[in-house]
């Protein structure tokens, strides 16, 4: 046995190394199902008055007259969790689930958020426990012109009148009828706002135009404050840039301009002017109709408009509205707008003004200092936002703190060669704007 | 005039062995990093840490040091397997930017590599044939390159596409690299100096999988955002090549128990032909391809959700690195002898893989549309950023008996990459490395058996996020953790 200890080494030697070999598996974790059943998608709704009778008169309401939508539809989708797909948890079971509204950006439309992965994102939360069980409700902007800053116009829709307590509690009331699993919460601490560029606005226009109504807000990098942190920027600051766009030199005159003006949609920044006028600066400022329903169809008749007497800065006869006529000869379809410049590209004082008057802190000074009393607030901006939204955001956040509140400001940046412009990260930011109306919400 | 009696001529070696060990060291610890070089040939040779150049008296000296065959009395065939278990962790942090994203990367969880345990066979004769007076010939064959590892770290997240799932093991390399080496050895200066020469027929298997993130070619909303900005290509490359090598080395003996040994390997480029696939997996953006009315519009190809295969012919060039090394041996007694070695490997040679793709037909649809054509049929690539390393090893070899000799030895190896350009979990070199060896041999009349264990330890290491110019990842962010562990069981018989 005079090996002995050499065997007794080598078997521990040997020990050693096959414990070193033993598999540990590779850690990764197991799929789960990859369905995405959890989402009724489509759940437009109309938003006008029924008339009546055959010869009811009314003032243009809601989205009767805005632009080539002659369904009067407010285009919406909505991200409902179903129990049986998603696991939500025991506590949240059986009750109200609270209620989300996303706006779209400019030119997007009310899939906006699910192309950026709302769906998925929200079941990931939820099924994780990070977020409570919400139904998240996303309204699309205007499609024709790719946003009109979901603002109150006849042309844009009236959407001040939509945008609160009527929307709220259409929700509440008939989500259950498309979806009968949803049950919508009425306690308004559980009802949130929130968007993405022009969607920001639309979210603190309709908070501030209905205060009570939403108790967080959500806003990325948008036209927060129409002038900037200067006075003299914001908006203005592109006004160049929307010469440049459309070709044109500062040394004609308005007819040429206005002639020329196009609203393709790769012309983006001109885009978003004309849509701002349509809703800030119409060339109709009240018009009355008489609306009719004949062999089921709708047929509207112009009684009366007024119009904006100024015309230095009218643009005439580049929008058709929607095939109204009739036999009063009032049939004029044509949608006038004001843009906030002159022909050599410096502002307008007086459209500028109607263009003001919708800035967020006009709104805010309208609505009092305690519209937004007890909401909470939450911003990402990014200073490679494009348009110069980073600025107006920050410049309205600053206005937000002079008034005492006390906004949470998510700053980031994307990476080299993929900046965070226009919707790069919207993705990502889904996931930070679900976490706060969560936590805002409560438990 | 001598002023040391024999113990401390003795302590003397091993003090200014170990002061040289712990200068390399240090130097190692402050300078570059290793790549895939096979961790040794033989059970003598590995157990002693690889620090075998100045001894070289069996046959795995075709490896060592080809002049070591000159002084060996018998001829010998050896066998060994070597059973090797890369036992890696990656911790993924592949994010783009800084915000929260889920990127299908498993973020923040640690990832073992495939479980695997390889074989790694080597053998070979070496003796002296009635050619050329006593020059002793040999032949063998053995592996110096070799690595094998596979990672399955990704699936696509669910907002990318929820209806198709991520081939398995996505990140992943199988590098056999063969030589069949043909020696010959003899002294050049009778009991004091001999020289080596082995040519090597090599031959290179290369199986690697790769997923790399393309930007898209799209440049409209939603497409351009993420995650639909970077669309995962699956590659998967099969090949095989063939190519020459030169491994030579001198043996001089300084006196009776010091022997010095330097060595020089000299492999060539290898073109690695063979077939890849291409596999790129489509966002799935529902409501933008529901809007799509033509089906076979590149605007529904990108937000289909399709899988995209190509089968290309690639060529690829291996660089393999040529490394020079020194070794010295010192019988410290009869019974006990110590050798320390110093090896320089020129891995700045190797520089990653291009993947260069043949032309060809193979797309169809709107894949085949020369807007998008381009961005499937593009060369991939893998590019790497290695500095050479230095590679010291300090063994001992102890005759307990005429029947048993035991073993042991130290090796410190720089990492390969140290300024992180690249990295990626094929090549999981973290840095600085400690290896603990050790092993026994039987000695049974004619036969020698032997079992050896290696242990390499490697540092921690995070790599941080490095973007290219169009927003993709520049290698594998992550914390990198490894281990190896080796089992080598020999035998070889002499005649």
């Amino acid at each position: 046995m005079r090996y002995s200890k050499y065997v007794i080494i080598a078997g521990a030697f040997l020990t050693l190394l096959s414990a070193g070999c033993s598999d540990r598996g590779t850690n990764v974790p197991t799929l789960s199902g990859r369905s995405s059943w959890t989402v009724w998608p489509d759940f437009n709704h109309v938003f006008v008055p029924a008339p009546v009778n055959a010869t009811d008169t009314l003032n243009p309401s809601q989205l009767l007259m805005q632009i080539r939508n002659p369904a009067c539809l407010l285009e919406m989708a909505a991200y409902i969790p179903h129990p049986d797909y998603v696991p939500i948890p025991e506590e949240y079971r059986n009750k109200p689930l609270p209620l989300l509204v996303l706006l779209a950006p400019q030119d997007a439309d009310k899939w906006f958020y699910f192309d950026h992965g709302l769906a998925e994102i929200a079941y990931d939360l939820i099924s994780k426990g990070t977020i409570r069980p919400m139904i998240i409700v996303t309204v699309g902007n205007e499609k024709v012109f790719g946003g009109t800053f979901y603002g109150n116009s006849d042309p844009a829709g009236h959407m001040d009148d939509i945008m609160g307590d009527l929307l709220v509690n259409k929700l509440v009331d008939s989500l259950r009828f498309v979806a009968s699993w949803a049950d919508v919460s009425s306690d308004p601490q559980e009802h949130g706002i929130g968007g993405v560029g022009m969607g920001a606005y639309g979210a603190y226009r309709a908070a501030l135009k209905h205060p009570g109504i939403y108790k967080s807000i959500s806003a990325a990098d948008g036209p927060l404050d129409f002038d900037g942190s200067t006075s003299n920027g914001g908006l203005i600051q592109l006004i160049p840039q929307v010469f440049a766009e459309q070709g044109l030199r500062t040394d004609t005159t308005w007819d040429y301009v206005a002639n020329h003006f196009d609203t393709m949609r790769t012309l983006r920044l001109s885009r978003m002017f004309v849509g701002g006028s349509l809703a800030f600066s119409p060339h109709d400022t009240q018009m009355t109709v008489s609306v009719t329903i004949a062999a089921n169809q709708r047929r509207l008749y112009i009684l009366s408009r007024q119009q904006w007497a100024d015309s230095a800065t009218l643009v005439s006869g580049l929008l058709m509205g929607q095939d109204i006529g009739g036999p009063i000869g009032s049939a004029d379809v044509h949608w006038g707008f004001h843009m906030p410049f002159n022909a050599d590209g410096s502002v307008n004082a007086a459209t500028w003004s109607r263009w003001m008057s919708n800035n967020l802190d006009s709104l805010m000074v309208q609505a009092g200092p305690s519209a937004l009393q007890g909401v909470s607030m939450w911003f990402a901006t990014s200073p490679q936002a494009e348009y110069g939204y980073h600025d107006m955001t920050e410049s309205w956040i600053s206005t937000l703190r002079t008034a005492g509140h006390s906004p949470t400001v998510l700053e980031y940046s994307g990476t080299p060669g993929h900046p965070a412009t226009g919707s790069a990260y919207t993705y990502n930011l889904i996931r930070e704007m679900l976490v706060f109306h969560s936590s805002a919400f409560g438990n | 005039m001598c002023v040391f009696d024999k113990g401390d001529t003795r302590m003397g070696i091993i003090r200014i062995s170990a002061r040289a060990l712990l200068a390399i060291t240090v130097i190692s610890a402050s300078v570059l990093a290793a790549g895939f070089e096979n961790t040794g040939v033989g059970i003598q040779a590995q157990a002693m840490g690889g620090a075998f150049r100045g001894v070289a008296n069996d046959w795995t000296a075709t490896y060592y040091n080809p002049a070591g065959l000159a002084y060996m009395t018998d001829n010998q065939w050896g066998v060994e397997s070597a059973f090797l278990h890369f036992r890696d962790e990656l911790t993924p942090d592949y994010r783009y930017g800084g915000l929260d994203t889920v990127t299908g990367f498993y973020n923040g969880l640690a990832i073992y590599n495939q479980h695997a345990v390889l074989t790694n066979p080597t053998g070979g004769i070496v003796g002296k044939l009635p050619i050329l007076g006593e020059t002793v010939w040999g032949l063998s064959i053995y592996q110096p390159f070799d690595q094998n590892i596979n990672w399955n770290l990704y699936q696509p997240p669910r907002a990318y596409n929820d209806s198709l799932s991520a081939p398995g093991q996505q990140y992943g390399v199988n590098l056999d690299v063969v030589a069949f080496q043909f020696t010959a050895a003899r002294e050049i200066k009778p009991g004091k100096m001999s020289l080596g020469l082995g040519i090597q027929l090599l031959r290179a298997d290369l199986v690697y999988r790769d997923l790399k993130f393309r930007s898209t070619p799209m440049t409209t909303s939603p497409y351009t955002d993420v995650p639909y900005s970077h669309i995962p290509e699956f590659l998967y490359s099969d090949g095989n090549g063939w190519g020459l090598g030169l491994r030579a080395g001198m043996m001089y003996k300084l006196n009776e128990k010091a022997n010095l040994g330097v060595t020089a390997a000299l492999p060539f480029n290898i073109t690695v032909k063979g077939d890849a696939r291409l596999d790129f997996l489509m966002p799935m953006i529902k409501s933008t391809r529901n809007k799509q009315t033509d089906p076979n519009s590149v605007e529904y190809l990108f937000a289909s959700g399709r899988n995209v295969s190509l089968s290309r012919a690639f060529e690829t060039k291996l660089k393999l690195p040529a490394s020079f090394g020194v070794g010295l041996s010192y019988k410290v007694t009869e019974k006990f002898l110590v050798a320390l070695d110093g090896e320089y490997t020129l891995w700045s040679t190797f520089d990653g893989f291009d993947f260069a793709l043949a032309s060809g037909d193979g797309l169809s649809g709107a894949a085949a549309d020369p807007s998008v054509s381009s961005f499937f049929t593009s060369d991939v690539s893998t590019v790497v950023d290695w500095r050479n390393t230095i590679k010291a090893a300090l063994g001992g070899r102890y005759n307990v008996s005429p029947a048993l000799t035991v073993l042991a030895g130290l090796s410190v190896d720089q990492g390969v990459d140290p300024n992180k350009v690249g990295f990626t979990p094929q090549f999981v070199d973290t840095g600085t490395k400690l290896g603990f060896n050790g092993g026994l041999q039987l000695h049974l009349q004619t036969w020698d058996l032997g079992l050896g264990g290696t242990i390499i330890s490697n540092p921690d290491l995070t790599v941080d996020r490095t973007y290219e110019s169009d927003g993709s990842l520049l290698g594998f962010p992550g914390l990198y953790k490894a281990t190896t562990f080796e089992t080598i069981l020999s035998i070889a018989r002499r005649f």
